[in-house]
């Protein structure tokens, strides 16, 4: 899913999505799947710009 | 109270300078001793058992093995201890929690109830076998759940009355141009004061002396009298140093079981909690669901209010948190209607913590005013602008001063308010979202009866005797000054002396009332002790004492609506990926009559403002369902705003007069609380678009918005 495409925020977020596509949260904690979803993309997304420059 | 003092004092203007506190070099040597570590030879230790089942009868405390560990001395329980009175009204004119009456029947209504105290000869053995003693229970189910609408709710008066109404609040609500109709929530919330409770017990020649950490050593005094059955005289309180009170400490069962302990062993004992025992002895701020509906006129005047709020008690004790109290000073309503509803659960007993009722209610009402400026397009300043009401709201009464605008127009000025970008979610700073926010402020000025000593002494020099509490507010340093001013002479030549039931009655350091009342006692007594010195050619060695006790002297204060205001601004930085809220600036603009100390008074209102940025993101005590208990009840599991979470705060005042008032000093003690919250949550709101209506303002939370607002709901986290 990664290998060849480009390096920007939808793959990113396509490949979180996939990764956590197994996830079974329980009613509190939920939110963690978002969080993991969110920083996987802005971190990667941010190191994906600076290297870019 | 007028008095007539002869000539202009000689020395003038003590009061309004920054001062430093008069014991701050005692406290950073360690020279103050506080209650838990004054040394009495002989003493021993008290350790408290607390039950772990949340509600049920206690079958059996297996006593024989713990009286044979090293070290114990005895064990108290509800088979062996003295029975106690707890039929009477106390001195704040409520009666007693009968969590404090330790040991009085087999009942345990909460998890974290008291039901033994392990006495022996040093802390260590003590603790030993109190967590050695086994306590055997008969449990039963157990409801600890806060809910919207519980079926046992009702309404329940406190110290205000339950419920207040006037007008058509549907006819209105209908004639309305713009409705808000919003459930906001808080959670349970823990005084958290830097030192626990702690108190010795000794007896002392027939006469009971308790070194205790307490808000008000003749209020402690009185209780301890009551319960005992003892005369007042026979009962003596001290209460020097106390590391922060918040409302926490006053009769707890702390004192009881040591006095308990003292008494059956005829030595002194010490009884001191731990941080977890606090979060069921102490109290607590109980967690608050409260409804609001408001209706305007297209000019954002407001025809309809509905403050409705439920919050729980104890099944042994009803405290209401009187959270719908606000409205009744601060915004008029053609129909207006406020209500305070308490239901019982198998919890422990909630109390007064840091402007109960105002600071939940605060959050409420003014985060749903700023709803209300968002529906009508108005500015949520100007709303609340055209919303001031000439007279008291429910009472009718005039107002002694209300300068609630002045500290508008003050803030917006000193925070910039005039170039903000009303519309949510425009402003960015790299990952951080960026919004500013404001809301009001108000708590009661009240005073209550204190009596005074102050003595010339033949050196010349000025001793000042009075039961007041320094909780850490710089109280003694208030008098100080205060004295200084009203003998006309410097403060360093006057020795104040607090924190002794020996003094006489007094307020205690509480509903921001205390500066206010000794105050009031204290000029009471140098100015009838100036009158005195004038006639007087010699001092005799003794000195000339004047006692004062303005008892009758509030009798005669007019009947007016007394209260401080304020003007909170918060601005946030919000990362809705990670839900992290960070507060980058906050001012608060506050009418609180005369300051006395502003280095202290600036403190207490800083202090009060870091709290409601706690209050708002961080402060949550969560109570699991199927045990009843709390979860991690300690400083790593109770968050609490630290140094890393509050940015530059300025708290600052505007001039708040009033001719009238005899002692013109409102108290600083709570205000800086109120409002706070409601400030930060209309910023997250002005950063991010998503209106935030349960405290506190948790990463989840913030996650949980973003995710509904990208599915098209309203703005709105509606968790609960």
């Amino acid at each position: 899913m990664l290998t060849g495409a480009p390096a920007d925020g939808a793959t990113f977020a396509a490949a979180a999505d996939a990764e956590l596509a197994a996830a079974r949260p329980l009613p509190d904690n939920g939110y963690k799947v978002t969080l993991m979803r969110n920083l996987v993309v802005s971190v990667l997304t941010e190191l994906a710009g600076s290297d870019a420059r | 109270m007028t008095t007539t003092t002869p000539g202009p004092p000689a020395v003038r203007g003590a009061v309004g300078v920054a001062h430093t506190r008069v014991e701050g070099r005692d406290k950073v040597t360690g020279a103050a001793r506080y209650a838990g570590e004054i040394p009495f030879a002989d003493l021993a230790h008290g350790w408290l058992v607390l039950s772990t089942v949340t509600r049920g009868r206690i079958l059996d405390v297996e006593t024989a093995p713990v009286l044979g560990m090293p070290g114990v001395l005895t064990v108290l329980h509800h088979g062996n201890a003295p029975r106690l009175n707890t039929d009477y009204i106390g001195m704040l004119g409520t009666p007693p929690d009968p969590t404090c009456a330790v040991f009085q029947n087999d009942r345990v209504p909460f998890a974290g109830w008291p039901v033994a105290l392990v006495v022996a000869e040093t802390p260590e053995e003590a603790r030993e076998a109190a967590e050695a003693l086994v306590v055997t229970y008969d449990q039963e189910p157990h409801d600890t759940a806060l809910v919207d609408d519980h079926p046992d709710a009702y309404p329940a008066a406190g110290h205000t009355p339950a419920e207040t109404e006037k007008g058509d609040l549907e006819d209105r609500l209908a004639a309305s141009a713009f409705v808000v109709d919003a459930r906001y929530t808080t959670p349970e919330e823990q005084h958290s004061m830097m030192e626990p409770h702690a108190a010795t017990a000794r007896w002392d020649g027939g006469r009971l002396e308790v070194v205790d950490s307490n808000q008000g050593t003749s209020w402690v005094q009185s209780e301890l009298a009551a319960m005992f059955s003892l005369d007042a005289s026979s009962v003596r309180v001290r209460s020097e140093h106390i590391g922060g009170g918040f409302g926490s400490k006053g009769l707890r069962a702390h004192q009881v079981s040591a006095v308990m302990a003292a008494t059956a062993l005829q030595r002194p004992v010490r009884v001191v909690l731990t941080r977890r025992q606090t979060f069921s002895l102490g109290g607590y701020r109980s967690p608050t669901t409260q409804r609001i509906r408001l209706g305007a006129a297209p000019d954002g005047r407001l025809l309809a209010l509905e403050h409705l709020s439920l919050n729980q008690t104890s099944t042994v004790y009803e405290f209401v948190e009187p959270s719908a109290g606000v409205a009744r000073v601060m915004y008029d309503a053609e129909a207006h209607r406020t209500a305070n509803h308490v239901v019982r659960l198998d919890v422990p007993s909630p109390t007064w913590m840091r402007a109960p009722g105002e600071a939940p209610g605060a959050f409420a009402i003014e985060a749903a005013l700023d709803e209300l400026a968002t529906h009508a397009g108005v500015d949520p300043i100007e709303l609340r602008l055209r919303n001031e009401p000439d007279v008291g709201p429910v009472s009718g009464l005039p107002f002694s001063s209300r300068n609630l605008a002045a500290c508008f127009r003050e803030g917006a000025r000193r925070f910039g308010w005039a170039d903000r970008d009303p519309r949510p979610g425009t402003r960015r700073d790299g990952r951080w979202l960026l919004g500013t926010g404001t809301a009001a402020a108000s708590f009661g000025a009240g005073a209550a009866p204190s009596t005074a000593l102050v003595t010339a002494e033949a050196d010349g020099s000025f001793t000042v005797r009075i039961a007041a509490a320094d909780i850490g507010t710089g109280a003694r340093t208030a008098l100080t000054l205060i004295a200084a001013d009203a003998l006309g002479t410097a403060p360093g030549r006057v020795r104040v002396r607090i924190g002794d039931s020996d003094f006489g009655p007094a307020m205690i350091a509480g509903g921001s009332m205390g500066t206010r009342s000794w105050a009031w006692a204290v000029t009471a007594a140098a100015a009838e002790l100036r009158e005195r010195l004038a006639v007087t050619t010699g001092i005799p060695p003794e000195g000339i004492t004047v006692r004062s006790d303005t008892t009758e002297a509030l009798g005669t204060l007019a009947q007016k609506e007394r209260h401080s205001y304020g003007a909170q601004f918060a601005e946030v930085a919000v990362d809705i990926a990670t839900g992290e809220v960070r507060v980058r600036r906050m001012l608060g603009i506050f009418a609180a009559g005369r300051i006395v100390n502003p280095l202290t008074a600036r403190n207490q209102l800083v202090g009060g403002m870091t709290w409601g940025i706690s209050m708002a993101l961080h402060e949550e005590a969560v109570r699991d369902r199927n045990s009843g208990g709390h979860y991690a009840p300690d400083l790593a599991g109770y968050h609490v705003a630290t140094h890393a979470d509050v940015p530059d705060i300025e708290a600052d005042w505007v001039d708040d007069h009033d001719p009238d008032d005899p002692v013109g000093i409102k108290g600083v003690g709570e205000i800086g609380i109120v409002g706070a919250a409601a400030a930060v949550a209309n910023a997250v709101w002005h950063a991010t678009g998503a209106r935030h209506r349960n405290l506190p303002i948790r990463p989840d939370r913030v996650l949980a918005a973003r995710v509904s607002d990208s599915a098209g709901a309203d703005g709105g986290a509606a968790d609960a």
